[in-house]
């Protein structure tokens, strides 16, 4: 419990050592490379439960009704859970689980190709070692902020805004490619903040908070450890930022069948 | 800044073998906290100019309420960054420095924790003495001392925010035999 708390305060206010690796642990032999990274994934997997369990709890995931395995009630039975009210959990903790799973996964592929092919690279471990760190705590915190946005009718302006905002990116992204590809819903209309309630406008403030943790995180993570200079952490941080883009413009090519800009 | 003087090592049932010698304090000394409390005042100080001049000018982010949005913004931000300096102003008076004719020492103490780390001054192979910008402005600065290993092992020492840095350098240099 003292570790979980040491961890809370020093991602508030020491950034630098939540992020910071040991990089005297990890540039030793193999076999505690793999010690280390295994440590590391399970700081991940921890972070995940932590992350998705309340959100699963609260409700938050939608799956297709669908039959329990057989097995399932063998397991979930002798612990007093039903076996439908298990299964549903199951599948809406893995979806929920799915996206910050997704989002690390290409934020570490982003990270550490730009720190490698700047040359600043000190290993696949440190770069590991930074993105389980600012994914499954300042990421997860944004996570949850959007979360709290979609489901709270206090912060409705709040919610529209930031919908919008990513309509509108999405929307940028196609137009500048010259495809042809609407949304159902069709193009967002401009939302005014003119009816956005202290509520919104404290919420959107702490969403903003939490993305700057995470984009400082990443930062702070190229610096120390990879020892990298200023402009490199800088270039890694603009990489990283850029995945969205490639994410849509990806959408967008199995949307048509093709590369949008080819 | 405290020397000469001396501390009597003794075992465990408190009364010195022979085999002890008296270790003899050459220089003790803690970190100032005056560096970070100088940011800390600064910090405060452009919190709230920043926030005056977003209550002043209330349409600057396009509208009042994005405005608003931006005060609740550097709002948390300043509170962050206060918190983490009161906490660094604080720490900094539970440090302990101390170069004996052995061995540098850094002691640290927080509510009933304690740790510390010695470095021989026979296994020395470096030193060097920074100033920051805010150190300097203060007449303070920070040495750091390494045995071996990296600035992340335990053969790492570092003084932070002494005073008189080159004085402290000065002290060990005399008792390795560097001049």
């Amino acid at each position: 419990m003292r570790r979980v708390l040491t961890q809370v305060y020093n991602a508030l206010l020491f950034p630098s050592r939540f992020v910071g690796a040991d990089v005297a642990w990890t540039d030793g032999s193999a076999v505690r490379d793999v010690a280390v990274v295994g440590r590391l994934l399970g700081v991940f997997g921890g972070n995940l439960v932590l992350y998705a369990v309340p959100l699963t709890l609260a409700g938050f995931g939608t799956v297709a009704e669908s039959a329990p395995p057989p097995f399932l009630a063998t397991i979930a039975t002798p612990l007093g859970l039903g076996a439908a009210w298990t299964w549903d959990f199951l599948q809406r903790f893995a979806q929920n689980s799915l996206y910050i799973s997704l989002a690390a996964a290409l934020t570490f592929v982003a990270f550490h190709g730009s720190v490698y092919l700047t040359r600043s690279s000190t290993g696949v471990v440190p770069s590991l070692h930074t993105v389980v760190y600012s994914t499954s705590a300042y990421l997860a915190a944004v996570f949850s902020v959007v979360w709290f946005l979609s489901t709270s009718a206090s912060v409705a302006v709040a919610d529209t805004l930031v919908l919008n905002v990513q309509k509108r990116f999405v929307y940028a992204v196609i137009d500048a490619t010259g495809v042809s590809l609407t949304f159902a819903s069709g193009r967002p209309a401009p939302v005014s903040l003119a009816d956005a309630t202290p509520t919104d406008q404290v919420a959107l403030a702490v969403l903003a908070l939490t993305v700057g943790y995470f984009v400082y995180s990443l930062y702070l993570g190229s610096r120390i450890n990879h020892g990298a200079s200023r402009l490199t952490a800088t270039l890694t941080v603009v990489t990283v930022a850029s995945t969205p883009l490639v994410f849509v413009l990806g959408s967008i090519a199995r949307a048509l069948g093709s590369l949008p800009l080819l | 800044m405290t020397l000469d003087t001396t501390t009597e090592p003794i075992d465990g049932d408190g009364t010195q073998t022979p085999d002890d010698r008296e270790e003899r304090v050459l220089f003790t000394t803690g970190p100032s906290a005056r560096p970070a409390g100088v940011k800390l005042a600064v910090a405060v100080v452009v919190g709230l100019l920043v926030e005056a001049y977003l209550f002043t000018h209330p349409t600057l982010l396009g509208s009042r309420e994005a405005t608003r949005i931006g005060v609740y913004l550097v709002s948390l931000v300043a509170l962050l960054v206060v918190a983490r300096l009161v906490v660094r102003v604080y720490l900094l008076t539970r440090y302990r420095y101390t170069i004996t004719d052995e061995v540098l020492r850094w002691e640290y103490s927080l509510f009933y924790r304690a740790r510390s780390r010695e470095l021989p001054l026979s296994q020395l192979r470096g030193h060097e003495a920074s100033r920051g910008r805010v150190q300097s402005a203060l007449g303070f600065g920070t040495v750091r001392f390494l045995t071996g290993g990296t600035n992340r092992s335990l053969g790492f020492l570092e003084f932070e925010h002494v005073a008189d840095p080159e004085g402290v350098r000065e002290v060990v240099r005399r008792q390795i035999g560097e001049e």
